[in-house]
């Protein structure tokens, strides 16, 4: 900084004498700008100070930063000391106002910078070692350096001694204070498993690995959360290691790892309660589906059926539960088992096709009528054609189907064995069983032994053989379906 | 405290040890122990309860937390059925790891009944087999307190049989 004051006490000469010595221990460039920032005139090194050589005439206001907010100059010196042009380069610039024209003055300070830079290094050099040395002169036991390095990881350091006791190795980090002051007391002798309930069951393994007195082998205790004087959690680990002689046991203050893993595992925990939900859920909604489709799909079938006082409403229920028992007992997939109890009860829905004078017909029908009856099949295969839904696919092998005969001598197609969709095939049997146990407009009901002694007849002729003595097998079941699901019109069982 | 991942356990304890509850899921990792001193028949009794970390596919209970327990509380989810074969097991693991203690299996979060998904005829099997069960709710604080005291009270009594 000049002192102007100064420069008035000496004669004029001396002052020359005084510029000439500055001029020359420094390097130097100047510039008059105009009150717009506009050169009017320039000299000097700019290069060497890692300036922009400006021309006359050119515009500085924005290239020369360090004159941001300085122009027009508003008093007659202005001094911006060590403006750092680059990380090499450092200058001292002097502003001064001659009619409205500011002369700025760029002095080189880069010499000086280096030494400024090699002196606070060297202070902090100084600095650095004076906290060593003190922090050395706490320090009253000699302590392995080791324990230093422990410290600095937020552990604590304890040898193992007889008795059950450890000695502390000092200092412990300071952290621990917040939970176990009893570290921080004059005693070098500690009982961590006193005050750690976790450490106590640890020992036992860590007592394992001392005796085998294995060299650098270690144990780890798996984190445990405790609890702060204020009552906050904190996690902590503890290890067990054999160094050179030496037991040692430590315990750390786990930090990022320990929430880096906690949050991972939160993450995962959370996503598979979080699916387990969704799964729950829609298997709910998907259960609620099933059964409004079924119930639609039995009221729309009683709808069209209930022209046939054969066709109550309980015996199409019944129907689709035989059958639903019989596929459950194949092993079908539970989604083929839902389908079937719907739609065995669609096998006759194709007699909506037939005359009311045919179907209610109290009597026997004539040749002429039956082959009309007959038709009911492919009646209902053509209704329920055409779909991309494997349930109504089933229903309508099964209308077409169920008239068919193992033996190849039924109806509409005189297919036999496996070429009849085994669906249709199950629907055979509980059909006609359902129908001989229970009472219909042209005959009265006949009890469950008859009905199976007449229905054994037809054993590999109307009636899969393999299929007839599963039938057989689950006939209390059968029984069961039979009494539970009884017509209000037409009674039960015989 | 044993169970499957977020079934209650911490929960029970906070309620039990501090009388509170937060319905925010927040999983334990590692053993978190906390202490309580209950009154039995005069007597001041200090449990230290190990809180252990849920068991599932991250993670297995280790055998070493098991040591030394005086009893074990197994605690179900009710409204996840699969928890309760988990706390079946780790029942067994802890027979296997320390032989018999006293132990209590909790169906938790009854105040969510209408959601239960609990086989009910698992656990009619296992009332049968001498297991208490009681059902319980953190949220409600619903048999809490009685759950921690009843299973005290057996370990005192098997302690004094043992002693005797």
């Amino acid at each position: 900084m000049l002192n102007f004051k100064m420069l008035s006490v000496f004669p004029p000469s001396i002052n020359e004498k005084i510029l000439k010595i500055i001029m020359g221990s420094h390097t130097f460039a100047y510039m008059k700008v105009d009150e717009k920032g506009e050169v009017i005139d320039r000299g000097g090194d700019f290069e060497s100070m890692g300036l922009p050589t400006w021309s006359i005439g050119a515009d500085i206001s924005d290239s020369a930063f360090f004159l941001s907010g300085m122009l027009p100059m508003i008093s007659d010196y202005e001094y911006l000391p060590s403006i750092h042009i680059s990380d090499a380069d450092v200058i001292d610039v002097h502003l001064f106002l001659e009619n409205d024209l500011a002369w700025v003055i760029m002095q080189d300070r880069s010499d000086d910078l280096e030494w400024q830079i090699l002196a606070r290094q060297k202070s902090n050099e100084l600095r650095l070692l004076e906290h060593k040395v003190q922090a050395l002169n706490v320090v009253h036991e000699p302590t392995p350096e080791i324990s230093l390095v422990f410290q600095a990881l937020n552990m604590v350091a304890m040898l193992k001694k007889d008795n059950d006791c450890f000695e502390l190795l000092k200092p412990a980090a300071p952290v621990f204070s917040i939970f176990y002051p009893e570290l921080f007391e004059d005693s070098a002798l500690v009982f961590p498993q006193r005050r750690f309930p976790f450490i106590e069951n640890f020992l036992v393994d860590a007592q394992v690995l001392w005796d085998s007195k294995e060299n650098g082998r270690r144990i780890r205790s798996g984190p445990w959360v405790d609890t702060t004087l204020d009552g906050d959690e904190v996690a902590l680990e503890a290890v067990a290691l054999n160094w050179e002689e030496h037991s040692l046991l430590l315990i750390e203050v786990l930090e990022e790892n320990y929430q880096l893993q906690h949050r991972t595992l939160q993450i995962g925990r959370e996503g598979k309660l979080a699916k387990d939900f969704l799964a729950r859920e829609v298997s709910k909604q998907t259960q609620q589906i099933l059964e409004r489709e079924e119930e639609i799909a039995l009221r729309l079938v009683w709808a069209a059926e209930t022209r046939d006082d054969g066709e109550t409403g309980s015996h199409i229920r019944r129907l689709g539960l035989y059958s639903e028992l019989m596929a459950k007992h194949l092993g079908w997939e539970q989604c083929m088992v839902d389908a079937i109890r719907i739609a065995a009860s669609m096998h006759d829905i194709g007699k909506i096709g037939i005359p009311d004078y045919i179907l209610k017909k109290a009597g026997g029908l004539t040749n002429a009528e039956f082959e009309i009856m007959k038709r009911h099949s492919e009646i209902g295969a053509q209704i329920l054609s055409n779909s991309n839904s494997e349930l109504i696919q089933m229903a309508r092998d099964i209308a077409l189907g169920h008239h068919e005969r193992w033996d190849g001598k039924g109806y509409p197609y005189g297919q036999s064995g496996s070429q009849i969709a085994i669906s249709a095939r199950i629907v055979a049997i509980v059909d006609v069983f359902d129908a001989l146990i229970h009472k219909r407009v042209y005959k009265s009901a006949m009890s469950v032994d008859k009905a199976i002694d007449i229905m054994r007849e037809e054993r590999g002729k109307q009636f899969d053989p393999e299929l007839f003595d599963l039938f057989i097998k689950l006939r209390e079941e059968m029984e069961v379906i039979a009494k539970n699901f009884v017509s209000p019109l037409f009674g039960g069982i015989g | 405290m044993l169970g499957a991942f977020a079934v209650g356990k911490t929960s029970l304890v906070q309620r039990f040890v501090s009388g509170i509850f937060s319905d925010k899921y927040k999983t334990t990792l590692g053993v978190k122990i906390d202490k309580k001193t209950v009154q039995i028949e005069d007597h001041d009794l200090d449990l230290i309860l190990w809180d252990l970390a849920g068991e599932d596919e991250f993670m297995k209970v280790r055998s070493s937390y098991l040591r030394g327990s005086s009893g074990a509380i197994l605690v179900a989810d009710g409204t996840r059925g699969e928890t309760l074969e988990i706390a079946i097991e780790l029942n067994n693991k802890v027979n296997r790891e320390v032989g018999f203690i006293p132990f209590v299996l909790l169906i938790n979060k009854s105040d969510l009944r209408e959601n239960w998904e609990i086989d009910t005829d698992r656990l009619a099997q296992l009332k049968s087999a001498g297991w208490i069960i009681v059902e319980t709710s953190a949220l409600e604080n619903s048999n809490v307190e009685y759950v921690f005291e009843q299973l005290s009270r057996e370990m005192c009594q098997l302690a004094q049989f043992q002693n005797a």
